[in-house]
């Protein structure tokens, strides 16, 4: 039987990241506002890389299932990938 | 994309939104809620924060805690996440058609929907006070008569206070797709978890009440953050609302789940609920006002 792909701490650490990108972002933000300066485009780029921590796991996820070929759950990954696409356009629209 | 912050006199009512966010996500953590239910109402009834806009930032809230909340459950294991990835087809859609829902719909429909979920968090954390759970998930199913599917979705973890390893299986599987649609809709139209929907769908299925919470928690995010897509391209979230809820959530959260193992959360459950009621009567009232007049 083929190993299943058990890429949890990966995850973890793309979640780690994230997290850790956005709060610098709030508080170069603060210190931004601090010096007067207008904190508007870091909070920004903030709320931006926390929207974008979970999507950027799933797409981790698919290119651990890809690697593994466990080709069941690289389709699911894909319908994933590509509803939160459509979720962006639909978005636009 | 985003609506800027308008650079000046917000400093005050961004710290209260970011010491309300720490609030919400304390309590929330404390209570085992996400803080999006208590977010929304703070907003809109203390900072009169226009529906949507409360909405949006709560969401960005939800993803802050899951985010968080994943960094742990992730590193021990907890999480199933073919699971967690296959539901997520359906709970993602079923989120952006409710954000779809929700940017149409006007304010007091939305006041008077999210009342609604109030009362029913509410009533929820009185049930399981009075001891009334889950019903705890089969373990160590057998093997036999496995579909592919089970076994693809089958998932164990440690557990340390049992001091073995938990083996579990999946089943129920057109009843979680289903089920789930209705959890991302209420995500994506309300701007909270849906953790109430999520976690006893994940029991149903048969997964342990810690694996259900976990990959629950994981998910949310997921389908949180297909919302917030929605909403970032209509231009929806306002920086600065949505960035302090998201650091106060994190802050909260985090400071709840250290202190939580040493505080008598009983008390602090009625104090909730009590909460809940007066913030549903009030958005109810708000909302039926707004459209009577």
């Amino acid at each position: 039987m083929r190993r299943r792909w058990s890429g949890s701490a990966w995850l973890a650490g793309v979640h780690w990241a994230g997290v850790g990108a956005t709060l610098l972002f709030f508080l170069a933000g603060v210190a931004a506002a601090l010096l007067q300066k207008d904190p508007a485009p870091l909070l920004q780029a903030g709320v931006v890389t926390l929207v974008l921590t979970p999507l950027t796991g799933v797409l981790f996820a698919l290119m651990g299932f890809i690697l593994q070929r466990e080709t069941a759950m690289v389709l699911v990954g894909l319908a994933l990938a590509g509803i939160l696409l459509v979720s962006y356009w639909l978005g636009g629209v | 994309m985003l609506v800027p912050v308008e650079a000046d006199g917000l400093f005050f009512e961004i710290l209260g939104i970011f010491l309300t966010g720490t609030l919400a996500g304390f309590l929330g953590a404390l209570v085992g809620i996400g803080g999006g239910v208590l977010m929304v109402p703070a907003l809109t009834l203390l900072f009169h924060v226009p529906m949507h806009q409360a909405i949006t930032s709560s969401l960005v809230g939800v993803i802050a805690t899951s985010a968080m909340g994943a960094t742990a459950y992730l590193k021990r294991g907890m999480v199933n996440l073919r699971l967690a990835y296959l539901l997520e087809t359906t709970t993602v859609a079923g989120a952006v058609a409710g954000g779809l829902l929700s940017a149409s719909l006007g304010g007091p429909t939305l006041q008077i929907l999210f009342s609604i979920l109030l009362l029913v968090t509410g009533f929820n954390l009185i049930r399981r006070q009075l001891g009334v759970q889950p019903a705890e998930a089969r373990e160590e199913i057998a093997a036999t008569g496995d579909t592919p599917w089970q076994s693809i979705l089958a998932g164990a973890y440690h557990d340390p206070r049992e001091q073995r390893e938990i083996r579990y299986r999946a089943g129920h599987l057109p009843a979680g797709l289903l089920g789930n649609i209705g959890a991302g809709a209420l995500s994506g139209m309300l701007g909270v978890g849906g953790g109430l929907i999520k976690v006893p769908i994940l029991t149903y299925m048969g997964l342990p009440v810690k694996a259900a919470t976990a990959t629950s928690n994981y998910m949310i995010g997921i389908t949180a953050g297909a919302a917030a897509l929605v909403y970032l391209g209509r231009g929806m979230i306002v920086a600065g609302t949505a960035a302090p809820v998201a650091a106060g959530v994190l802050l909260g959260a985090r400071l709840g789940a250290l202190l939580q193992p040493h505080l008598r959360s009983i008390t602090l459950l009625w104090i909730l609920v009590a909460v809940l009621t007066v913030a549903a009567v009030n958005m109810g009232w708000e909302a039926l006002l707004e459209v009577l007049s």
